[in-house]
């Protein structure tokens, strides 16, 4: 019996959210003020 | 359904869907332009077409941010359906959207007459080991393939070529390409220029996106836990009048997996929750005209034995149901695809 996508890709998507948040609010921290 | 070519369904309600939906973007990248414009004049030509190109920019961005809403939205409130329902048309536009987004940065460097400059700028190894400095712009265009692929692969033909399972996990990859869109704006354009409209643009999106997601997740965690059976191994539902007439309650097999009991009328039978289609959610529909429909683009199934109505040739697994002490019951283990298994009341 097939199960749902959204049950079996679950635990990937937190990951991947929280990695693109990070990588967004390190931009956001590290960016230059401007001159 | 055979992989045989099918035209796409066209009616008057897709018509006007996509009239709105071709206006707004209209709307949108003109008004964009309009108020770029008159708030910082261009110079040059390369000014003006860098207008153009936040403009597409910025709307692809929102669309996809839009697309992504809608699953979540859908699951939330059914009033959301119509546009899941049109949600392709949407998505092609957004790649439409992005490539000229793309098309109009290669304008920007050939009417400078330095074109090698961009292919300089991806070929500069050293800068793919910095994070500020990164060359966004292959984060875009990684994007732009993958929405590309999801495109060039929208038509019903590829789904049933590919499979839906196959398909649809090929079509999550959106998510992916958003990731890689908020990356690219963030290390792109946020770097440049020092205002709070991008990061609040890309905060605002992502965390619709994220928290929409996470609400109708939330929502459905009793159902994803599954259900205890009784002693028998059958799963309790509740009175027939618990389940609204030509509507389904949701039931979860001990491994979690959806279970759709619907009633029509003195009729009751259960079918798995997923369309053969697109792994739709079959319970969230209703039945119209005497037939099963998928919320999701208006498969048809027969309660009673979970077939397609000719000349449609689609099966769902079924479920074995019964009355017990004035309650209806399903047993978790699916009967092979199109028994009939439905109960009268």
């Amino acid at each position: 019996m097939k199960r749902s996508l959204r049950i079996g890709h679950r635990r990937i998507w937190p990951f991947l959210a929280i990695l693109v948040f990070g990588l967004f609010a390190l931009a956001l921290i590290f960016r230059e003020p401007p001159t | 359904m055979s992989v045989g070519y099918k035209a796409v369904q066209w009616n008057r309600d897709k018509y006007i869907y996509d009239a709105i939906l071709v206006a707004a973007v209209a709307i949108f990248i003109a008004a964009f332009m309009v108020i770029h414009w008159q708030l910082h004049p261009p110079k040059d030509l390369p000014a003006a077409i860098d207008i153009g190109i936040r403009a597409f920019g910025t709307c692809a961005y929102l669309m996809l941010t839009v697309i992504l809403c809608i699953g979540p939205l859908a699951r939330l409130d059914k009033r959301f359906l119509p546009l899941l329902y049109n949600r392709r048309h949407f998505g092609v536009l957004t790649f439409f959207v992005a490539l000229i987004h793309a098309w109009l940065m290669i304008e920007w460097y050939l009417v400078q007459g330095n074109l090698p400059n961009l292919a300089g700028e991806l070929t500069n190894w050293a800068d793919y080991a910095k994070f500020i400095g990164f060359p966004f712009k292959v984060l875009g265009i990684a994007a732009l393939t993958v929405l590309f692929l999801m495109a060039a692969t929208s038509h019903d033909y590829w789904l049933n070529f590919l499979s839906p399972g196959v398909w649809k996990t090929l079509h999550m990859a959106l998510y992916v390409a958003y990731g890689l869109v908020v990356l690219h704006v963030a290390i792109g354009i946020m770097q440049y220029e020092y205002t709070l409209l991008i990061p609040g643009m890309l905060i605002g999106g992502f965390g619709a996106v994220v928290g929409l997601h996470l609400v109708a997740g939330w929502r459905e965690r009793p159902l994803d836990a599954g259900s205890v059976p009784g002693a028998e191994g059958w799963i309790v539902v509740g009175p027939p009048s618990s389940i609204p007439d030509k509507e389904a309650r949701i039931v979860a097999a001990p491994g979690g997996e959806r279970i759709a009991v619907f009633r029509d009328g003195t009729q009751i039978g259960a079918l798995t929750n997923l369309c053969a289609h697109q792994n739709g959610p079959i319970g969230e529909g209703r039945i119209i005209d005497g037939c099963v429909t998928c919320p999701w683009h208006g498969f048809q199934y027969r309660l009673e034995d979970g077939c397609a109505p000719a000349p449609f040739t689609e099966k769902l697994a079924t479920y074995r149901t019964r009355l017990r002490n004035g309650v209806i019951e399903v047993h978790p283990e699916p009967l092979p695809p199109g028994t009939p298994a439905a109960i009268m009341v």
